[in-house]
């Protein structure tokens, strides 16, 4: 059912304009020229064949100047339809009145006079404004945030308990945005309407900061037909209240990033903090504490002006191995939530490689890499094993797979190994003599079930071995090349190199060239391939010495920093894993094939959550494995994960959760901004008149130009009717 | 066609004081632009002799004399010295209608009968004239004596202000064209110079009785170019000049339809006088009167009609 209702109605008295064209048209006092004329039997023919036709028309063109008038009254009175404006204090208006109180993390900017919250702000003005509804009308609560939720979803007439329930609310530790919270409101509507026919009409109020990110979906499109403007529309009335408060300052920890600067073995690391300063009132002076596994580290202090960025570093040495968590921390500002930032990382790597050789001592080279010391604390555990062997073991418990040599690949271990890098582990291959190209190719090749790498083996290129071979071998840019671009004199470059096979890189896939040589033929590619990547090698890595050899790559001393330099890059990118962005869940495979694992997570608070693992078989490899995922993962801090089988903790990590800085800049926008969508915003619920809305405004502008083309015609028409008389006329 | 002098446009000829000036100025403007008279003897009786003057038709000119001679002389044949003119002019009261800077139909119509006159005259014909609306109220028969002009532009002025007889009832045309037949002793040319908004089946039977009895008729309709196109707005109380009801209209919403049934009452009027054995002109009395004369020579020419 739609009613016709009106924003301003008392505009409608002025109907009796109506009349003026009536009382013209009824009481016009024709005054008639008096002419003398002598063709009179034309005219008298023609007055009589035409008279009632000018009769007809003249009616016609009253109606039409009424019609004109009452469009634009009709115009100016806000008409809208099914859509009745509140008015506070009135008997029941059948309204369904949704609060949406925006509870993103620019809600929590503390005002510098009244030292009150917007978020606090916008409760209040919420709360007064659901005890001045008229009885008999209903609210929902609704709050905008990554967690968007109802805080009172059944519509009700309760106000004291809906009041009680908006004065709950809490800031949210991420951002959100409008377009999905209108969604969910425009569902509920439809949905109680159905339920209940005196729900006629549904207002929508928002208290906001009107936050830019907010509001992105809603005003960033320019096409104003997209969904989000339609929903607008479809919804009812919407009203948006000014909640924004004026800060004193604020500045934010934007990125924290760890440094492997001696290679991913080393027990010394950098993390280096990204601060950004969004405006001052009174310092450029900013102060940042660390705190490295929940214990205070140093304080330091920079200088930042409004608008500046700043890097500061802070360097760490002999770091036990494993993993470890940091903590930066700024000084109090008008926003806190953006001051703590946090970055788990592993230092030095400790790491589980299995080598598996194709040929005799064919990964020698590779495992001396890993592990070219006997130190009892080298972080890294080594295991060689033959091509037959490998079947036999679980690729779970490994880091790092390296298979040299190997002539095929079968269809259970690609299974496998697909698995393995998919979920995060590091492959590399080297080949060997008797390499199949066709094995291999489906190994690396673009179908289902292979790793879908991007890359294509070729044809094997063999030169002759001389005392003088020398290859010019080139440093890419990528970012595993690092450290050999920044010393030029490494030797890498002088490499000999006397076989090799043909890699071809495909266009349009994420494979890099790492090492080529001068021809341009890749030596080393990289391949991000899932959470994992996989290190291919065009030449054996085998430490030879006899005619056959392909290279001394193995041999050959900047070998071992290639690798290390691999494992840091790897390491680098790993860490994503373990740091994630509130609005993303953590997740994890875990492999149960040492029997059954549950997992418990416990969060910044305090709070400890158990999960039910349920089990499940991959269909290519035949593991048993479990997933979880933490599903509360919605405030910054570190969250640590305990694996326990058979009651005992068999292993742990950590996850810690930083907030996606979407709106520490305080980008707010104007409220000519917020009126293209809504017709206009309203300070405080003192006074009668709220904003009318889009739809009235859509209605007024269709009504408006329905009366300009009533007018156009009406000129056409009388234009048309004297034209005879505009050419050429001449009077008497 | 030469361009013509101001002097001979409707406004200016209304300023200049007398029918004769009026015509004067017509005629000698068109001797100006060194035309040939457009009346022609068309018989093969020789006569005598006369003078060439300027304008005259060469295929007259007896080349036998000119070589005996070196003289220019024109063979004249019986009926050519006997040509008889006679211009009817409308006197009714529509007739007088007409702006107040120029002149009105009537007036209009008595400058192209006086032209008419002077060229027949001149030619050595003989030109006369009646004025009435459904009867002769003044006749001079035709003659080409030397003071013939001067009676006919004094019948012209005198006689064609008097309306007092007209009335949509008693304007019957034809009548007057009956009389006028019953008056020509001999074969003439008649030119009837009226609005013809009268009695149509009246002034057919006119037409008619002057054809059967063997008289070379035109009609020259003059009107005014309000009356072909009206060109007002508003709210107009009209008021008819020969005693018709008045209407009170709206201009803008019968012009349209005004300028269909005019147009359509020139085009029934000519098609049934050309039927009737006729001539027909239409001239809108704000036209050029040399070029109106002019444009009517050619276009008679052209149709092989000799006055």
């Amino acid at each position: 059912m739609i009613a016709l209702v009106f924003d301003a109605p008392e505009r409608l008295w002025w109907s009796f304009v109506l009349l003026i064209p009536l009382g013209i048209h009824l009481w016009r006092r024709r005054h008639f020229q008096p002419k003398s004329w002598a063709a009179m039997q034309f005219v008298l023919q023609a007055w009589q064949e035409e008279s009632q036709k000018a009769k007809l028309q003249n009616l016609l063109l009253v109606l039409l100047r009424v019609a004109v008038l009452a469009l634009f009254l009709f115009a100016i009175s806000a008409p809208s339809t099914g859509v009745r404006r509140p008015i506070v204090g009135d008997e029941s208006t059948g309204t369904h009145h949704i609060v949406i109180i925006d509870s993103t993390y620019s809600m929590a900017t503390i005002d510098q006079k009244s030292g009150k919250s917007a978020l606090a702000e916008a409760k209040q003005k919420a709360i007064d404004y659901v005890r001045e509804l008229p009885n008999g009308d209903v609210v929902s609560v609704l709050t905008i945030g990554e967690f968007e939720q109802w805080i009172v979803e059944i519509p009700g007439n309760d106000f004291q308990q809906v009041a009680a329930a908006i004065n709950e609310i809490t800031v949210q530790s991420a951002g959100g945005n409008l377009q999905d919270v209108l969604e969910l409101s425009a569902e509920l509507i439809k949905r109680y309407r159905e339920q209940d026919p005196n729900l006629l009409n549904a207002h929508l109020v928002v208290f906001t900061d009107m936050e830019r990110n907010v509001w992105e979906t809603i005003i960033g499109s320019e096409d104003p037909t997209v969904s989000s403007r339609s929903t607008l529309s479809d919804l009812g009335t919407l009203n948006v209240v000014d909640c924004r408060v004026e800060p004193m300052a604020n500045s934010a920890i934007t990125g924290l990033a760890i440094q492997y600067d001696q290679g991913a073995f080393a027990a010394d690391v950098t993390v280096v903090a990204e601060l950004a300063c969004y405006y001052h009132q009174t310092s450029n002076t900013v102060g940042i504490s660390w705190f490295l596994d929940d214990e205070f580290v140093l304080r330091t202090e920079t200088e930042i002006g409004a608008g500046e960025t700043a890097s500061v570093e802070l360097p760490l040495k002999n770091l036990d191995t494993g993993t470890h968590h940091i903590e930066a921390r700024l000084d109090d500002d008008s926003l806190a939530l953006d001051n703590s930032r946090w970055l788990a990382f592993d230092s030095p790597a400790r790491l589980r490689v299995l080598c598996v050789d194709g040929a005799e001592d064919a990964s020698a080279a590779v495992s001396l890499a890993f592990a070219p010391t006997d130190l009892p604390d080298w972080p890294v555990f080594t295991l060689t094993i033959n091509e037959v062997e490998f079947e036999q073991y679980h690729l779970e418990d490994y880091d790092v797979i390296a298979l040299c040599e190997l002539d095929v690949i079968s269809a259970f271990n690609i299974r496998r190994l697909r698995s393995f890098v998919n979920q995060g582990g590091t492959l590399i291959v080297a080949p060997g003599q008797a390499l199949d190209l066709e094995s291999y190719n489906s190994f690396y090749g673009g179908s289902q079930n292979g790793l879908e790498a991007g890359l294509q083996w070729g044809n094997f290129i063999a030169n002759e071995p001389t005392e003088d071979t020398e290859s010019s071998i080139h440093v890419t840019g990528h970012d595993i090349g690092l450290l050999f671009r920044s010393h030029p004199n490494n030797g890498i470059s002088a490499l000999p190199i006397y076989k090799y096979v043909e890699i071809e890189v495909i266009e349009n896939h994420e494979s890099e060239t790492v090492l080529e040589l001068s021809n341009g033929a890749p030596l080393l590619v990289c391949s991000p391939i899932g959470k994992g990547h996989v290190l291919t090698f065009s030449t054996s890595l085998a430490i030879e010495t006899d005619e056959q050899r392909w290279s001394d790559l193995g041999a050959w001393p900047s070998f071992l920093p290639l690798i290390h330099e691999s494992m840091r890059y790897i390491l680098e990118q790993r860490i994503r894993t373990a740091n994630v962005n509130i609005g993303e869940f953590p997740e994890r495979r875990i492999s149960m094939n040492n029997g059954p694992v549950t997992i418990s997570v416990q969060g910044p608070d305090g709070e400890t959550q158990e999960y039910f693992m349920e089990f499940s078989r991959d269909p290519d490899s035949g593991e048993v494995y479990a997933y979880w995922w933490h599903r509360e993962f919605k405030k910054p801090g570190v969250y640590y994960v305990n694996y326990r089988s058979a009651g005992q903790v068999v292993n742990s990590s950590l996850v810690v959760g930083n907030l996606a800085v979407t709106e520490s800049d305080h980008d707010l926008l104007e409220v000519g901004v917020i009126d293209e969508v809504v017709s206009g915003i309203e300070n405080s619920l003192g006074g009668s008149g709220l904003a009318s809305t889009s739809e009235q405004r859509g209605l007024f502008r269709e009504m408006l130009c329905l009366t300009l083309l009533l007018m156009t015609l009406e000129t056409f028409w009388l234009t048309r009717q004297h034209s005879g008389n505009l050419r050429g006329g001449r009077r008497r | 066609m030469p361009n013509l002098p101001n002097s001979l446009d409707p406004k200016t000829l209304a300023a200049l004081d007398g029918l004769s000036l009026r015509s004067r100025q017509i005629v000698e403007g068109l001797l100006a632009g060194s035309h040939r008279s457009p009346f022609r003897g068309v018989s093969v009786e020789f006569a005598e002799h006369r003078e060439y003057v300027p304008g005259d038709d060469l295929r007259h000119v007896d080349w036998k004399v000119y070589g005996r001679t070196d003289k220019l002389y024109l063979k004249q044949f019986v009926e050519e010295t006997n040509l008889h003119c006679c211009m009817i002019v409308d006197s009714s009261a529509s007739m007088h209608y007409g702006p107040q800077d120029g002149l009105s139909k009537q007036q209009y119509a008595e400058c192209i009968a006086l032209a008419l006159c002077w060229l027949v005259l001149r030619n050595g014909d003989a030109a006369g004239a009646g004025t009435g609306t459904d009867s002769i109220d003044a006749w001079l028969p035709a003659s080409s004596h030397p003071d013939q002009l001067d009676r006919l532009t004094v019948l012209l002025q005198d006689q064609c202000g008097d309306d007092s007889n007209s009335s949509p009832e008693n304007n019957a045309f034809g009548n007057l064209l009956r009389e006028t037949a019953e008056r020509l002793p001999q074969r003439s040319v008649v030119y009837i110079l009226s609005d013809f908004l009268t009695d149509l089946s009246s002034l057919y039977q006119g037409i008619e009785r002057l054809r059967v009895e063997g008289h070379d008729v035109t009609l020259l309709q003059v009107l005014d170019r309000d009356e072909l196109e009206f060109p007002f707005t508003g709210d107009l109380q009209l008021n008819g000049l020969e005693g018709e009801r008045v209407a009170r209209v709206d201009a803008g919403v019968i012009n349209r339809k005004y300028r269909a049934l005019v147009a359509e009452f020139c085009q029934g009027l000519e098609k049934r006088v050309r039927n009737l054995g006729a001539d027909y002109e239409l001239m809108v009395s704000d036209v050029n009167l040399q070029a109106a004369l002019l444009a009517y020579f050619q276009r008679m020419q052209t149709r092989g009609m000799s006055g």
